[in-house]
């Protein structure tokens, strides 16, 4: 499932002169014009819905699209359109606050294991082995059995499952900054770990971490429309895209409109951050020098 | 090297622990009273309601409670369905061969076409042909199989009609639309970690070597720069076995296929504990075991990874 | 290139050569899709409404109940009750024979019920029919009498329903071990599950327990009936398309209404008798403590449009607490409250509710009109959104939530709940007692809350009466009571909906609307 982290090979070196080759990159620029355009979609989802998304009207079910209904309307007569614009708001949503999350556990959780070491460093690696050894949407279904469906609770799921990369990434990063020469300055001059911790360490990595995070909402978003897929997820009234497809492919034969649309909100939504982290990956991966 | 073996064999036995502990926890931590939660809507009196909290241990205190769970795992027990009465482990034992049998075709399929897109990707690189590819790869990988499954249902199944969206029992056409949804967006990945390490090796010193041996360019492919190729994508497999595995999660339930996959989301569906904790600790049993022998695999072929 | 679309072409051929085999069923062997999965065919164990429909293929009840309501005779030839109800003896059938050969006797009544008593999973139904149960008494090899502690007066008809139904006793320690061992004395032998895909059950070539309202009697017709789960609503319909099946449960709506004008299908409906489903009110939750509120939630909704647009008609609306095809029936506590939107917002003002600041949900005293509305799509998925804007079109403000059975009934016992749906397939009234006693508020389904003397006495003693006029005249009470406090959201009576194949024949739906393909063939 999380096809970015997986693909995601190095992080990147960040130097001045890539700035002229990222602009340059096909994948990066469209990568970052699709996200773009799918944030705007999201973000000013109330101006370009043309109706209620919960307005119902049975007489207007399963409408193919039409210059009314431009996606056309579901088994309620309801316009997809409307649904599609504010169903984007709520998978984004699901995507970014998951990886906030994973980001803000996984991170202090890392930084913790690398700076302390012993003890400290086997519990909390062993947890996150735990964690890991349930894969893809597993450990996110194993969740949601515990907590029950619900927007909220996918969040959580998702954010769960991501804590792992976090930690690893920033447990190493950590490691390899523990031994320059600023912390031991930092040290003799007398300042407290949680200074260490937090003044010098975490803006050392925080760069990284932003970039995994970020190529990590793809998959987060996937996982989350999974779930809501399988029922799980976002409650009937709220438009979401994953129980939108849900919903819809009941009726795929006589109304493929209903499931095709979200199916595409979700696949663009993944593919302009899979573009944007293979751009990233073209430019710093030294494989592509 | 048995020193290697002894502490990796040692983690992964502590993580297998640690998975159990988590799947015993499950309905502990669940909000409400987990007999309630067992009974469901059913009219229970309080006094069968006591009567079966005994019945099912949830008196004992929690660490014993976990104990007996675990002894009772290690011995091949693991509970009764709480809907159907049926030995959780036979159940497993019934659906794990469909799961495999749909995994190891899917990893083949995977593996086969990714490993020669990958090669002609890398063979082709920076042309036209290589950026076309990699933009399909990306694509591919962008659509959620769920999704994908949906739309070969409709094209081969609804429109087409030569599939059938569900077969008999034993019809081998049965396994194409799974195997396939499962599939594309592998065939893709490992294409892309097959190329960009190919790419690796050949920009590496020593095929400019072997060129001023005289070598031809298949000789270097073959020489020099596939057996190093190897271990990225042995690994590349083995996390592609164990995505697999859980993607059929999904898959599974909606070509109503049988399976672990299918089994646990029934579970979940019924608030079957003993049914999840069963098949999810089975789900992850299978991923400790394909990284434990990975990683071995790795000291085989590269001693210096038992430094790490 | 070229050579590759060559590839591609012999694949489609390929996959096209292998499409055209025709799936064509063999004249003995019916395929049926399912929607649900049976948990268990072993009568005492089973859950709830999936296993019905195989279970009675395999095993017999003592006695039968017809399409007509009416009592006929099963493994029971005979049978009579005392005075109150407490005690029935059956006179047994001595020319039956189990699928595994053993013989059909008192001994396996006596343990077939003492299992159904206890269960078999915490989960199983058959302990809920038979609270009162004491003992079975062998007289001799073909006559037992059954003992409760307190009257009974709905035994003999609970007796028909698969929990009761009669295993071998041989089968019985296979069956507690968790083993695939269902034998009974049905018309179908049980051949094989496949978890997850399906269930064979191969035709009992010695069958003679067939009931007399079946169109004949000996062996069944078919000599297969493989049950395919097929949980996929679309691909369940598809399976009937392509011909892997020849009856399917529970297709969309949407598509069956599609067929209804097709040719080669047939689409079979039943409209089942008992407590049709509805929304259960809390009646001691704000804002629904409100008579007011109730009445107006009534009036708001339009059953009819909403099960017009949710099943086009396939499914019936309801309108009472029991359904018309139900015995008892009061015709005047049905449709208290037609739809009337005016009316629903008229009652809300008269009784204090407006909505002052405009934002479209009423307010009182600083409180707002807002429904808890827990909900299973399991069950509500069809009608829930348009339930919800139905409240909403009259200012309530609804917070639909869904969950899961064991979420639902959390909240149920808690009692946080506005409204929660709650239905009951039965031919009797009976069930009425388990979800308004107010016995059952504490650990059980009365999620109305409602406590009321008279309706409490009603539901104590009507299952004791005898006498069936005076039972009548009793549950045609309650109905009253029930509907006059509004308690109820009445939705839609449970539909039962088939797709067939135009060739099969004698297809029949039994007395609470499981199909019946014991006199199923297929036209030639």
């Amino acid at each position: 499932m999380n096809e970015i982290k997986r693909i995601y090979r190095d992080k990147p070196n960040p130097r001045p002169n890539r700035a002229r080759q990222l602009i340059t990159n096909f994948n990066f620029v469209v990568g970052l014009t699709l996200l773009s355009v799918t944030i705007f979609i999201a973000v000013l989802a109330p101006l370009l819905a043309t109706d209620d998304v919960n307005k119902a009207d049975p007489r207007a079910s399963f409408m193919p699209p039409s210059a009314n209904h431009w996606m056309g309307t579901d088994k309620l007569g309801r316009d997809i359109w409307s649904r599609f614009v504010f169903g984007g708001r709520v998978s984004l949503v699901i995507g970014l606050s998951a990886m906030v999350i994973g980001m803000c556990a996984g991170t202090v959780m890392g930084i913790f294991a690398g700076f302390y070491g012993g003890w400290i460093d086997s519990a909390i690696s062993w947890i996150t082995e735990v964690l890991m050894a349930f894969p893809g949407i597993l450990l996110a279904l194993t969740i949601m059995a515990i907590l029950g469906p619900g927007v909220n609770n996918v969040i959580l799921a998702v954010g769960i499952g991501t804590i792992p990369q976090f930690m690893r990434m920033a447990r190493s990063a950590v490691l390899k900054t523990r031994e320059m020469d600023f912390i031991d300055a930092a040290r003799t001059i007398g300042c407290s770990d949680a200074r260490i911790l937090f003044r010098h360490i975490l803006p050392n990595i925080i760069q990284s971490v932003i970039v995994l995070a970020t190529l990590g909402i793809g998959s987060a978003i996937l996982e989350g429309s999974s779930l809501s897929y399988l029922g799980l997820g976002a409650q009937p009234l709220t438009p979401e895209w994953g129980s939108m497809i849900n919903a819809g492919r009941t009726f795929l034969q006589n109304a493929w409109w209903v499931s095709v649309f979200p199916g595409l909100g979700v696949f663009l939504a993944i593919l302009s951050i899979n573009m944007l982290g293979e751009g990233l990956s073209q430019v710093f991966d030294p494989v592509n020098q | 090297m048995w020193n290697y073996l002894g502490r990796r064999l040692l983690t992964s036995l502590s993580i297998l622990i640690g998975v159990s502990v988590l799947t015993f926890l499950m309905i502990h931590v669940m909000p409400g009273d987990p007999v309630k939660v067992i009974v469901g809507r059913l009219t229970t009196s309080p006094e069968r309601i006591e009567a079966l909290r005994e019945e099912l241990g949830f008196n004992d205190p929690i660490p014993l409670q976990y104990l007996n769970y675990l002894g009772r795992f290690v011995r091949g027990d693991m509970g009764t369905s709480i809907r159907n009465n049926r030995p959780v482990f036979d159940q497993i034992m019934e659906q794990l061969p469909n799961t495999l049998q749909l995994a190891l075709i899917t990893v083949t399929i995977s593996t086969i076409f990714g490993i020669l897109i990958g090669i002609f990707s890398a063979a082709t690189k920076y042309s036209l042909v290589d950026r076309v590819l990699s933009f399909i790869s990306l694509s591919v990988i962008s659509i959620p199989p769920f999704f994908i499954a949906l739309l070969l249902i409709l094209l081969f199944s609804v429109h087409l009609k030569w599939i059938p969206a569900v077969a008999k029992t034993g019809d081998p056409r049965g396994l194409i639309l799974p195997a396939v949804s499962l599939a594309l967006g592998e065939i893709f990945w490992l294409a892309r970690i097959v190329r960009n390490a190919v790419i690796e090796e050949t920009n590496k010193l020593y095929p400019n070597l072997a060129k001023s041996k005289g070598l031809s360019r298949p000789g270097i492919l073959m020489k020099h720069i596939l057996p190093n190729v190897l271990i990225p994508t042995v690994t590349a497999i083995s996390i592609q076995l164990v995505y697999i595995l859980a993607g059929s999660v999904v898959i599974e339930s909606i070509f109503a296929r049988q399976g672990i996959g299918g089994l646990a989301v029934l579970g979940i569906k019924n608030q079957d504990f003993p049914l999840i904790q069963g098949t999810v600790t089975v789900l992850a049993a299978i991923y400790v075991v394909v990284n434990t022998i990975t990683d071995i695999f790795y000291a085989v072929v590269d001693p210096r990874v038992r430094l790490g | 290139m070229k050579n590759k679309s060559a590839l591609v072409l012999v694949i489609f051929a390929f996959l096209a050569a292998f499409g055209s085999v025709s799936a064509q069923a063999d004249n003995g062997t019916l395929t049926v899709g399912l929607s649900v999965e049976p948990f268990t065919l072993d009568p005492a164990g089973g859950v709830y409404i999936p296993e019905h429909f195989v279970i009675q293929h395999i095993y017999d009840p003592l006695i039968f109940s017809g399409p007509d309501g009416e009592l006929y005779p099963g493994l029971a030839s005979e049978w009579s009750a005392n005075e109150d109800g407490t005690e029935f003896t059956f006179k047994l059938r001595g020319d039956v024979k189990f699928h595994d050969g053993t013989a059909f006797n008192a001994e396996a009544v006596k343990i077939a019920l003492d299992r159904a008593q206890k269960g078999v999973t915490p989960s199983s139904a058959a302990p809920a029919l038979l609270t009162a149960y004491v003992e079975t008494e062998v007289v001799d090899d073909a006559t037992v009498i059954v003992k409760f502690s307190e009257t009974n007066a709905t035994f003999l008809q609970d007796l028909s329903r698969a929990w009761l139904m009669i295993p071998s006793p041989a089968a019985i320690a296979d069956l507690d071990g968790g083993k695939l061992a269902f034998i009974g004395t049905g018309p179908f032998i049980f051949d094989s599950w496949a978890q997850q895909d399906s269930i064979t059950l191969k035709k009992n070539p010695d069958y003679n327990v067939a009931p007399a309202f079946m169109a004949h009697s000996g062996p069944a017709y078919l000599d297969e009936i493989v049950f395919r789960i097929l949980p996929e609503t679309a691909t369940r319909l598809i399976a009937l398309q392509t011909g892997e099946a020849q009856i399917v449960q529970d297709p969309s709506p949407v598509d069956a209404a599609g067929m209804v004008d097709d040719p080669n299908v047939q689409i079979f409906t039943f409209a089942a008798p008992g407590v049709p489903a509805h929304q259960m009110i809390n009646t001691e939750k704000f804002p629904t403590d409100d008579l007011n509120v109730r009445i107006a939630m009534n009036h708001a909704v339009d059953q009819e449009a909403i099960m017009t647009a949710a099943s086009l008609g396939l499914t019936q609306p309801a309108f009472s607490i029991i359904s018309p095809s139900t015995w008892a029936y009061n015709p005047d506590a049905d449709n208290m409250y037609p739809y009337d939107l005016e009316k629903a917002k008229a009652v809300l003002e008269e009784a204090g509710w407006i909505d002052s600041d405009g934002d479209g949900i009423r307010e009182k005293d600083g409180r707002k009109l807002t429904i808890e509305y827990p909900a299973l799509p399991a069950y509500e998925e069809q009608f829930m959104e348009l339930l919800a804007y139905s409240l909403q079109d009259a200012g309530f403000e609804v917070n639909l939530t869904t969950m899961d059975d064991a979420g639902i009934s959390a909240v149920g016992a808690a009692g946080d709940h506005n409204i929660l749906n709650m239905g009951w397939i039965s031919r009797d009234p009976s069930v009425l007692s388990y979800i308004f006693l107010s016995s059952n508020i504490e650990g059980g389904s009365a999620y109305t809350r409602f406590r009321d003397a008279r309706l409490d006495e009603i539901l104590t003693e009507a299952p004791k009466t005898v006498d069936p006029e005076e039972r009548k005249a009793l549950y045609e009470e309650a109905q009253t009571i029930i509907m006059e406090n509004a308690l109820v959201i009445p939705i839609h009576t449970y539909g039962n909906l088939y797709v067939a194949d135009a060739a099969v024949e004698g297809f029949m739906f039994d007395a609470e609307g499981y199909p019946l393909l014991y006199d199923v063939t297929f036209a030639k």
